[in-house]
């Protein structure tokens, strides 16, 4: 049995193949088994990873007949997997060298530990590489679990996962676009998460594009946000408050008027999520007090919207 | 007959507590009281012991919830019904001394134009009901607990008498709010003119629940109404932040209040506000010496524990910081001397 199963889908990226194929072969942690799934590119894609299958015989490529989508792709690619961990990896990055190395240790000496991931750097518009983390995700379990409920606190492509607690949950949905945060809010039922402080993938995204495309996503943020809020509390909750709340945490909320009514039961559907997540387990009892004040502050900016 | 005092107590999943909350009431020295007792749709047996008492005493009117409102709407549904000139409020998990209608009916004669007072109290833990000793200046005079009202919580809601009336006129309490609605009516009657005070005695025994509901928002709200009435005052908008550094003068100890906010221009502002707020305050002509002389002491208490903050704030302009703290320094001092 293999340590790790990488999985990789790809769709028209061949231009950024070679980087991100060669940033994974390289690693310092060399017992892995690499899947590339080829969602049907119509680029020459198929053909540069059949030869970089004969060259190293980790590499297996799985070929889609028709485009299927990342979460059906990753789903097959799982089929196949052998490995103790699943690392992700995205076409388009470049993963740093001691990338699995690291996390690898971390994994097998936090046996509670099931999904971990890294800090990232961006690649610029131009290919050039930033040295500035791209964004400063949340280290600890406690924190990820409740950013969960409007953001996505880990990033994907950097993540490595205990493959049996993947299995468990069936894997990935095709329910919401942002498959990774729909993993993330079912997986915390299962299992804790961290991420390393270190920096381990370069991201390709530039900020003003990142922006642009957040805003663009926010709607599906909030479907996903709240089906986790019901499944926390196990009762319907009114999606006006999910939307309140995100749209408080993005800084758009002052775009928008809202009845004090609105902003008291928001406010209060946090505090009773926290409440619950206490009860049902899903919040590690060491740390409470950096959510708590997290809350804290959450239910200032809501209720500082109160005119 | 239509009774000179009516009790308002409302009640939410309670059955432990409302028993002897309402035989508190119903062994007052001062009998000539009607007791309205809302059940806010308790799923317990709250509703059971409440007309249990109802069918012996016929003082009692039990109204019932049927769905749960909210002690602000509960409140306003007996405010409606109720028919004396005083509302005596009454929370269902605390104790009356037999004596607190007797004095409190007194005090009205005694001071008939005072529209709204409480009294003092002694805590006891919700859960174990041991006591506890807490520590809390109660001021009892009309001006000092307008000042308090600025800054912090001047009465136990749940010793409080007012005049119907006035309530009334106040539009009762803000049914949309699921905590710190009483402070909210305060601020209204504030507003309104109201007269204040306080009885020095304690005339209930409160119970500290050790794990209170809805914290975060009390917190938060409590705050952003106390903000916005030294707002009215003083007529300048307060940034959250400047607020939240005055708001932490209520506590003599520790206070979560979040590195970040401390900063230098934050205490200056923060002691800006209280000195502008108290020399708004003391312009008042009215004022006996006596009732000046604590605001000012009060006042002071705060300024320095706004002013204490500065040791824990990294500074690199350590000439601002000087002139800053030498020059409150003087103003604390001169204030102090006079005072």
């Amino acid at each position: 049995m293999t340590a790790i199963s990488v999985l990789m889908p790809t769709y028209n990226q061949l231009e950024y193949l070679t980087e991100s194929v060669n940033s994974v072969l390289n690693q310092t942690f060399s017992d892995f088994e690499f899947i590339i799934i080829d969602d049907c590119s119509t680029d020459k894609t198929i053909e540069y990873l059949e030869r970089c299958a004969k060259l190293d015989k980790r590499i297996r490529v799985l070929s889609n007949n028709i485009n299927l989508g990342v979460s059906n792709s990753l789903n097959l690619g799982l089929s196949i997997a052998t490995g103790k961990y699943i690392a992700r990896m995205d076409a388009d990055d470049i993963s740093f060298i001691n990338r699995f190395e690291y996390q690898i240790n971390y994994l097998n000496t936090h046996p509670g530990c099931g999904v971990l991931g890294t800090e990232t750097c961006f690649i610029n518009l131009d290919g050039s590489k930033s040295d500035q983390p791209a964004w400063i995700k949340p280290i600890e379990h406690n924190v990820i679990v409740w950013n969960l409920l409007y953001s996505t606190p880990l990033c994907h492509p950097t993540t490595m996962i205990r493959h049996d607690i993947l299995k468990n949950i069936g894997g990935y949905t095709t329910t919401h676009p942002n498959e990774d945060m729909d993993l993330w809010t079912r997986l915390a039922f299962h299992t804790s998460f961290n991420n390393l402080e270190n920096t381990l993938l370069y991201y390709r995204m530039p900020h003003d594009v990142h922006r642009k495309k957040l805003e663009a996503w926010i709607p599906h943020i909030q479907n996903v946000s709240h089906s986790y809020v019901e499944r926390i509390l196990e009762k319907n909750v009114d999606f006006k408050l999910i939307q309140l709340i995100i749209d408080t945490n993005f800084g758009l909320s002052a775009k928008r008027s809202y009845e004090a009514k609105d902003l008291f039961q928001a406010s209060l559907l946090l505090e009773e999520v926290y409440e619950k997540m206490k009860l049902i387990g899903m919040l590690e009892k060491k740390n409470l007090s950096q959510v708590e004040k997290i809350l804290y502050k959450q239910t200032q900016l809501i209720v500082s919207l109160m005119s | 007959m239509t009774p000179q005092i009516s009790i308002i107590t409302t009640t939410f999943n309670d059955a432990r507590h409302i028993g002897e909350a309402i035989e508190s009431i119903l062994s007052q020295s001062f009998e000539d009281f009607e007791y309205i007792i809302v059940n806010d749709n308790s799923q317990d047996e709250t509703k059971d012991i409440i007309n249990k008492y109802a069918r012996t005493d016929r003082r009692i009117i039990p109204l019932s919830n049927e769905r749960n409102l909210g002690r602000a709407a509960s409140r306003n549904r007996a405010l409606q019904i109720s028919q004396s000139e005083w509302i005596a409020i009454f929370d269902g998990d605390d104790i009356s001394d037999p004596l607190r209608l007797e004095k409190q009916s007194a005090f009205i004669n005694e001071y008939p134009n005072v529209d709204y007072f409480g009294s003092d109290c002694c805590y006891e833990n919700k859960v174990t009901l041991d006591p506890i000793s807490k520590e809390f200046i109660l001021h009892t005079s009309h001006e000092t607990i307008s000042w308090e009202l600025y800054w912090n919580y001047p009465f136990h809601h749940s010793s409080t008498m007012g005049r119907k009336k006035i309530l009334i006129e106040a539009g009762g309490y803000p049914e949309t709010y699921p905590v710190c609605e009483d402070i909210y009516l305060w601020m209204q009657l504030a507003k309104m003119g109201a007269r204040f005070a306080n009885i020095p005695e304690k005339l209930i025994k409160y119970r500290v629940n050790p794990a209170p509901n809805h914290y975060a928002l009390n917190q938060i709200l409590a705050q952003k109404l106390h903000c916005q009435h030294v707002e009215y005052l003083i007529g300048e908008k307060i940034p959250p932040d400047v607020f939240e550094i005055i708001w932490s003068t209520n506590y003599s100890e520790s206070f979560p209040t979040d590195k970040y906010i401390l900063s230098i221009n934050n205490i200056f502002d923060a002691s800006q506000i209280l000195v502008k707020s108290f020399e708004k305050i003391s312009s008042n002509i009215n004022m006996t010496r006596n009732e000046r002389e604590k605001i000012q002491t009060n006042f002071l208490l705060r300024l320095r524990r706004v002013l204490n903050l500065i040791s824990t704030v990294n500074c690199d302009d350590g000439v601002k910081y000087q002139s800053i703290y030498s020059g409150y320094l003087n103003t604390y001092n001169t204030l102090h001397i006079e005072g």
